[in-house]
Order: structure tokens, then sequence, then C-alpha cells
């Protein structure tokens, strides 16, 4: 949805506003051999204790274009990757 | 506090909520804004390449409403300043020295684009005090074109710091010599054109809606 420069919390004071697409949703499917593996070596306890690798998680695949604003002090400024594009398991 | 309704602050918020926009805007600002070397603050080449771009790749709504937007007569800061930063001039408009304004004709004149742009704007942007609109060719959309293609060429123009709405290219007339009353007269084409300051405002205060229908880049 529609965000605020100030909502970011990238320091920027600005009242123009954006779109900001995020990643979500959960990756129980396990895609690949090593997520497999993971998964079962984890619930075999055969991993060290202390020692938890990530799960596969829903994160950006792509990102949108560039984003371009003027801020209240009449400065530019341009961030990248600041929002979703695609999405997957990674 | 009063919150005062700020068009330009709204046509920029638009623009990044649209993804033609959003996109050709960031691909202008950002070589308008990056620095290349101590000496240079932007590659000026560039800047004006994406800045033509966008305004023949965005939809007037969104381009146009963003040049030429509305700011309240008095208002010097927050609307109209930004307004001014839409090309962000520093890199677009800004010289070290103001060249003569017969001069900047002269070298745009070398120029295919620039030389074709020019003699359009002259054209479609001619005043005419008899007509009601202010126009010989009573077509605003036409003239706005014309003006708004000048932009990316070395007659880029831009709003002065005036009460008024009051554009020019970055040159003036001092060094006329005996070409003054020439030089003048480009000048006031610009900075004193009744055409395109009813066009501005009859776009800016949405009283010409009929004529803002698609159009095809040229």
């Amino acid at each position: 949805g529609a965000r605020r420069g100030k909502d970011l919390g990238l320091g920027y004071r600005s009242s123009e506003e954006m779109i900001f697409r995020y990643c979500s949703g959960p990756c129980r499917k396990s895609q690949t051999n090593y997520d497999k593996i993971l998964y079962n070596l984890a619930n075999n306890r055969k991993l060290p204790p202390k020692d938890t690798p990530s799960q596969a998680c829903c994160r950006p695949t792509a990102f949108d274009d560039d984003l371009s604003f003027l801020d209240d002090n009449l400065v530019y400024h341009t961030v990248r990757k600041h929002s979703a594009r695609k999405c997957g398991c990674v | 506090a009063v919150v005062r309704k700020n068009d330009c602050l709204n046509a920029a918020k638009a623009c990044n909520l649209n993804d033609t926009c959003k996109k050709y805007r960031s691909a202008y600002i950002s070589p308008c804004t990056s620095r290349v070397s101590t000496a240079e603050v932007c590659n000026k080449r560039k800047c004006h390449k994406a800045l033509r771009q966008f305004f023949d790749k965005v939809p007037p709504k969104h381009s146009y409403g963003m040049l030429f937007c509305s700011c309240p007569p008095n208002d010097q800061t927050a609307c109209s300043e930004r307004r001014r930063q839409t090309i962000v001039p520093v890199c677009s408009y800004e010289e070290k020295q103001r060249p003569n304004c017969l001069e900047l004709q002269a070298s745009c004149k070398t120029n295919y684009i620039c030389r074709s742009r020019l003699a359009d704007f002259f054209v479609n942007c001619q005043p005419e005090s008899r007509s009601l609109s202010g126009c010989l060719k009573e077509n605003y959309a036409d003239c706005l074109l014309a003006y708004s293609g000048l932009i990316g060429t070395v007659m880029t123009p831009n709003y002065l710091r005036s009460p008024k709405i009051s554009v020019s290219p970055y040159c003036d007339c001092s060094n006329s010599g005996n070409s003054k009353d020439d030089c003048d007269k480009f000048a006031e084409f610009f900075t004193e054109n009744t055409c395109l300051r009813n066009a501005i405002q009859a776009f800016g205060n949405g009283t010409d809606v009929g004529m803002w229908q698609p159009m095809s880049p040229v």
C-alpha cells in the first residue's frame, strides 16, 4: 500500500508517498534437497544443539524500479532495492 | 496549523504511485543528481537525455501535473520551489556563467533536436492579444507540448523566482551590443508570454480539461 516517506524509518523527511510491496507467507514445502536434508536433520536432532540454520524463507527475488523523491528541504534522494517485485522461497 | 494544499506535492505523490511515472522520474533524477567529478555536479548530457525521455514517455496527466502544477500567488516556498526543482535545475538549467540569449539561440540552432523544438515553441505559443485565449493558435495543449519539448535541450527553460508565472532559459541580454532589441524580444517571448502563461494557468486550474486526452509522444 501507499506509505509516506516519514514512515519508512530510513531517516528521510519527505511528505511524498510511495508504494511498498513486501513478501510474506509460509515456505514449508521445501523446494530443494538441501532444505529437505536440513529439515530432517533438525527434526532428528542430528545437528549441534546451538546451531539452527535458516529454513527457506519468503523473500524478494527481484526489486521494484528505483524510487526518487524530493525531501522537505528540497533535496532529491534516490533509493534502490526498497520494494519487492517478485517473491520466492529462498 | 493550517495545512495548505500543495498541488505540486500532490502531483509528485501521484507520480510515485504510478509505475511508469515513478520509473522515468527516477531515471532522470539519478543522473541529474549524481556528481561525476569534483568540478561537475552531474553529467548534463545524460541528465538532459533522461529529461527528454521523461516528457516523451510519461502521460501528460503526470508529467504536466508536476511541471505545470498551480501554486498560490503569494507562495514562494513549499509549492513554487518544488515546481522549480522539477527539472533538477542545478544540473539541467544552471551554468557557471549566464550566456547571452542570442548566443544561446545560435548554439541551439546547431542542434537538430533543439532547432526543431524551438521552432515548435515559437509557432505554438505565439501570443495574440486580440484572441480570448491569448494565443494566435488557440490550442493550449500544443503550446504546453512545445514548451515541455524544450526541456532537455540547451534552451531548457525554468520558472523564475517571481510572484507571477514567468519562465526563461538560462540566459540574459547583457552584452548584446547592437542586438539588444532582438535579444529582449527573444527573452520576452519566454518571460512575458501571455499565451504560455494562460496555458500553464489553465492546466494548473484544471479549466482546460477537455483538451487533455492521452496523446502519443512526438
